[in-house]
This record gives structure tokens, sequence and C-alpha cells, in this order.
């Protein structure tokens, strides 16, 4: 049993993410009195779990090597691509199967962003940047994707609900999609991949120091390749996922998740230069801005400040997790110099 | 000390990225903006002032069979502009004028700005825009009529370079017609909100301050939720938003009778919110037959009130021919096709064209209508 240290935790960045979450639930819980209530907290879990399986992809770019900004196209690309093949031979068998054809598509989608990052050493930022344009044309202009009704396995996996709660007082209802349990299924895989197995710890290595890494003896380009192809995989269970919770396919509606995404995790304490970052981070940053942008309306604030909101939280946030890393950096400096 | 520098750089791009992530969607259109005013400033010189707006200047003198009339609209892939499309290639096989249609990959104003900015360079005679945001678009279009290119609008009242504006309705028409069927379902008493995609789409917003100014003036036993705030929620285009946003508005207001919604998105999002909910509130709003099918046949969604897409398309490359052919459109003129033979003529930020072309559809007559 380790011992309690809450110094050790005040130097964590995710300990300051959760004061504000905190801090934020009771103020809504105050103005409102709707925040604690179980339908809501159910309605907060489902806006909670296309975001934070993205989070996941942009988790593990940031660690191991800069920002992936393709994983929406990547999610409404291969969900159009698993939907169609899934029409197209009448399957109508088990979800599962929808969701291997779509993870196969996105490894695919994955391979190409790896193959050109770890081939040509190009800035993730810019080759994502390309793919996700590459595979929006694609999707809207090649297969002129439209708004479409979902094949029977999917339809049915939407209407199956893991918990339906009812409030007692306003006697509303909400009940929490399937979908929740991949995620949970997600970040268990990724927990224990990333702190179990000699790839994950690689991740890390990686990351902090590309040279040093190669010289302890980690395969730098199949571990930087792997995690995007992993990254496509993971972007493809989203996407079915998003289709699965809205009940249709929505090709327009993917584009320009990205941003919210990344500064979420960023938030939660992902070090933009590599080497640093948690699940634990990861999912308070996607929970504390999921939780302001589905709670504004309910605190009254009007239509036309909720952005300027959004905005204001993000940065007071990483303004917090900034300080942290500075004064993180300062220490070591100051050892290093009465080292010498 | 280098350390730190180095640290405090990645800081500050940190920040960077954070406050373009906060305003991801009008940083990009902002941006935009500024580039496209930097190129009117070189172009503005040789401008003619009053007589741009003069549809007489823009006589061609091609042969009609060599025109080429683009519409552009905001999102190709949505149901409603196919239904567009067909207008308009029914308006191109009636005269054998070259007519092509075409949308941003994603629907946002910048990227609606590339198409345009395309179509000039490929020099189309005549442009028929459907406006995403019509401020950004505006050096565009002034670049286009500098270049004698025929603008013609729809859904832009407010958009200032632009011939004629073509509308079905007016807004306040439209929006008082929309009040009038929201009360009439939910009758006339109770609370009821009102959702539009962005607050800088200029129609909803419109329609958006027409049901309220209609709401007071002959409902006094209806109210509108957050103290009259227009509008109560944004869906962003998004069916998935505008359902999570309808059910905060329904969680702050168990007591909501009335919801509208004014984008193609709103309705279904608000109506899957109000069954999942098991609540008895009545949805009107505007959308197209076939998408709200099921949600009209149950009952949430109890009017659906609109204008046909393929008449504005094909009113659009109409207008946009009578100009090139230098022919004069007047009060009173008629452009037709059923709702426009008599239409009017506005004269606000641009002139106006509209019609009495508005469509009321519920549960009786839904599937005369095939879109």
């Amino acid at each position: 049993m380790k011992k309690f240290d809450f110094k050790k935790i005040l130097k964590h960045t995710e300990f300051y993410v959760f004061v504000i979450i905190i801090a934020l639930s009771l103020i809504i819980q105050a103005r409102s009195g709707l925040f604690f209530a179980n339908n809501n907290i159910v309605d907060l879990l489902r806006s909670l779990i296309v975001p934070s399986i993205y989070a996941l992809c942009a988790l593990l770019a940031f660690v191991s090597t800069g920002p992936d900004v393709s994983f929406p196209l990547i999610a409404a690309l291969s969900a159009y691509l698993a939907i169609i093949v899934t029409k197209a031979i009448g399957y109508t068998g088990s979800a599962f199967l929808v969701f291997i054809f779509a993870i196969i598509f996105g490894m695919v989608m994955g391979a190409l962003n790896g193959w050109i990052i770890v081939k040509y050493k190009f800035p993730s930022l810019i080759v994502t940047l390309g793919t996700s344009s590459i595979f929006n044309g694609i999707l809207l202009g090649a297969f002129e994707a439209g708004r479409m009704d979902l094949p029977q396995p999917l339809e049915r996996l939407g209407e199956t609900s893991l918990l339906t709660v009812k409030n007692a007082r306003t006697g509303l209802g909400s009940s929490l999609p399937m979908t929740f349990l991949i995620m949970i299924g997600l970040y268990i895989i990724t927990y224990l991949v990333l702190n179990y197995t000699m790839v994950g710890r690689g991740v890390y290595a990686l990351g902090g120091d590309e040279i040093s890494a190669e010289r302890a003896g980690f395969n730098v380009k199949a571990i930087r390749f792997g995690i995007f192809v992993a990254n496509g995989a993971i972007a493809a269970i989203a996407g079915v996922c998003y289709s699965v919770m809205s009940m249709r396919y929505l090709p327009t509606e993917y584009e320009g998740g990205e941003m919210i995404v990344i500064a979420a995790v960023i938030l939660g304490g992902t070090r933009m230069a590599g080497g640093v970052g948690t699940l634990k981070g990861c999912i308070l940053g996607t929970l504390l801005l999921t939780m302001v942008s589905n709670s504004l309306i309910l605190v009254g604030i009007p239509v036309s400040w909720q952005r300027v909101f959004i905005g204001v939280i993000i940065i007071i946030g990483t303004a917090i997790s900034a300080l942290q890393s500075y004064t993180a950096g300062r220490i070591k400096s100051k050892v290093k110099k009465e080292a010498a | 000390m280098k350390k730190m520098k180095k640290l405090l750089a990645v800081l500050l791009t940190g920040v960077l990225v954070f406050s373009l992530a906060a305003c991801s969607q009008e940083g990009g259109s902002a941006s935009q903006e500024t580039a496209t005013d930097g190129r009117e400033e070189t172009t503005g010189s040789d401008s003619a002032g009053g007589d741009l707006f003069d549809p007489a200047n823009y006589k061609s003198s091609k042969d009609k069979s060599e025109w080429t009339i683009a519409v552009v609209t905001k999102d190709n892939t949505a149901n409603w502009f196919k239904r567009m499309e067909i207008g308009v290639n029914e308006f191109g096989e009636e005269t054998g004028i070259n007519v092509i249609q075409k949308g941003p990959a994603n629907a946002d104003a910048a990227s609606q700005v590339q198409v345009i900015d395309d179509l000039i360079n490929q020099g189309v005679d005549a442009l028929c825009v459907v406006p995403i945001d019509p401020g950004a678009i505006e050096a565009s279009l002034k670049t286009a009529m500098e270049k004698g290119i025929v603008v013609v609008t729809h859904e832009a009242s407010n958009q200032k370079n632009t011939l004629f504006d073509t509308e079905a309705f007016t807004a306040d028409a439209f929006g008082a017609a929309l009040m009038d069927a929201l009360a009439k379902d939910m009758g006339e008493t109770g609370k009821y909100a009102l959702m539009v995609a962005y607050t800088t789409s200029t129609t909803h917003m419109e329609y958006a301050n027409a049901q309220k100014a209609r709401q007071l003036e002959a409902y006094p036993n209806m109210e509108l939720i957050n103290d009259g705030a227009v509008p109560s929620a944004e869906s962003e285009e998004s069916i998935d938003t505008a359902y999570e946003r309808a059910k905060e508005i329904l969680k702050a207001n168990p007591d909501l009778k009335g919801f509208t919604g004014v984008a193609s998105t709103d309705c279904p999002g608000i109506a899957k919110a109000v069954e999942e909910l098991g609540l008895d509130v009545k949805v009107v709003g505007v959308g197209t037959p076939n998408e709200f099918k099921p949600y009209v046949e149950s009952g949430t969604i109890s009017t659906i009130k609109l204008w046909d897409p393929k008449d504005s398309g094909y009113i659009m490359c109409k207008v946009a021919s009578m100009i090139l052919g230098g022919e004069k459109i007047s009060e009173g003129a008629d452009l037709g096709i059923e709702g426009y033979n008599n239409v009017s003529i506005v004269e606000g930020d641009n002139k106006c064209i509209i019609g009495e072309a508005d469509l009321t559809i519920t549960k009786d007559n839904i599937n005369d209508y095939d879109f």
C-alpha cells in the first residue's frame, strides 16, 4: 500500500482539473438545481462517450509524436465504409462485425498517416491535416456520402440501452447507450498496454527522447507506425459509436471535432512536446469541457456568451497546467546547476 | 536559461493553439475574410461605383447556349439542396442554358468562399448563391460583380453585393406563419423555445425574431423561455447537438409546451429528445418531409412549414438568365412558376424578389411531397 502523499498529488495537473470540475459542478448545481440529478449525470456520460474515445487518439499521438488532427475524418470515412459494406452484403448479425469492418478501414487510413510520418519524418500535424483533407474529399466528393439510415445490426445496438434512469422529481428520463461500455473497454485496454507492456513504455520513451529510446533498444519506427495504426482503429470505433448514438449516419457532423478534444487532452496535463500524459488527465479534461458545454443552457447563459465561456475555461485550465510544467522545469534546471 | 526559453516557446504555442480551439469556427472565417478583404482593396479602385448594382449593365453579348449559370449551396449532401438541384436542372433542360450546382466540402463559411472563388476563376456568367454566412462572402461576390458576373442570392436579405436576393416569402411573414402554426398546435398557451443553426445565420435569426414578435402581438398567454432571449439554443447544423441542447432546455424547463427549429437539423434532434423524455411538447419547424416523416407520423412534429427548394433553385437561375438576357424585373413580374406569378420587390440592403410560396405540411398531406 502506497502512502497517501498529499504534496505529490499537488504536483499533478490532474488534481487541479479535478478541483475545477468539482467547483464548476457545485456552481452549476447552485444556479440550476439540476446538475446532480440522475438524468443529468446520465446525459453527461452519454455526451462524454465520443469525445473521450477521440481523446485517446489525441493522447497517444501527443505522447509519442505530436498532434494528430485526422481522427474525426478517419471516424467519418471508416464508419461510412463499414455501413456501406454491411448494407451491401445484407449482413444482419451482430454489430461486432460492423465494428471490425470499420476498424480495418480505420487501420488502413491510420497506416497511411504512420507510413508518411515515419518514412519521411514529416511533422505529424501537417501530415494529418493533409490526410484529413483527403479523407474528407473522398467521403463527400468521391462517395458523395449523404445522411442515411443505419444497417440492422447498428440499429439494434442503438435501441438497446445499458441503463435507464428517471428523475423522481421532474419525471424526466435518460438512458445510457451501450457504446459507454465500448469506451470503458478502450480505456482499460489502453491503460494495460501503456502501463504493463514494453511497447507501452516505449510510447512514452519515444516521446520523451527519441534517440535515448532508440539506444535503449526500442524499435522507434515500428512503435510510431503502430501508434498511428492504433489511432485509426480507435477513431473508427468512435465513428461507429457516433452513428449508433444518433441512430443515423451524418457525414458532415464529424469534421471539426478535433479542436475541442485536443484542448481537453492538453487541459488534462498532456504535454504538447511529448513524453508526458495520462489517461486520468485525458478523461478529466474531456469531462471538464463536455460538462461546461453541456451545462451552459442549464445555467441560463445566453447563446452568444456560451463560446466565450468555453474559451475562458480552456485558457484558465491550460494556464494552470502550463504553470505546473513551468515550475517543474525550473526546479529541474536548478537541480542541474547545483549538481554542476 | 536556454531551457527556460524553450519551455516558454512551447507554452506560447500552447496558448495559441487553445485560443484557436476556442474560436475555431470564427477564426476560420475571419482569416478568410481578411484575406479576401485584402484583394478587395487592390481591385476596388477600378470599380464603377453605383453602376455595379444596375442589372442592365450585366446584359450578356454571348449567345444563350454559351452561358453558364453556377448555383452554390451550403451543403450539397443535404436532401434540401438535392431537391434544389432538381429545380436547377429542370431550368437547364427547359432553356438549354448550361447550369451547374456546387457546394462546399464542409458546411462552413470559409469553404464556401473557396467554392465561389474557384467558380469566379472558371469564368462562369452567373453565380446563384445560398450563403452560409453572408458577411463572409461579401468580398468574393463584389469581385465577381466587378468582373461582370451576375450575382443572385437566396435566403440572404442582408447580402449587400448581390443584384437580387430571391425569397419565397418575407422572413417576417414566414416567422409569423411558424408562430401561428405553433400557437394553433399548443392551444395558444404555455412556454415555448426557439432553436436556430447559428446566431450568425441571418434568415434563421429573422425567423426567430419574427416568431417572437408575432407571439407578443397575438398570443399573450404564450411565453418564450429565458426571459425572451432569442434564440434559446444553437444546433450548429448538427442533429446530435440539436438533440443535446433540446434535452438541456427540456430539463431546465419541464413545463415547456412548444419548440420551434428553423434549420433542417433542428427538429429531428428536438423531436428525438421530446420522444425520449416522454413529454408532450409540440414541435414545429422547417425541414424536408422525407427526413421528418417518422416524427410527423408519430405526432411529435406537429407541423412543417417550408418552401420548395426546387422552386427556389429554378427561380435563382431564372432571375440570373433574365438579367443576362437584358430583361427587366419589376414589381408584379411573373417568373413563370406557381407562387412567383406576382412577385414583390423590396429594397433594403439589396433588392429582394419576394414570392408567396410557403407550404404547410402536416400528417394529412405529408405523403404528397417526396423530397
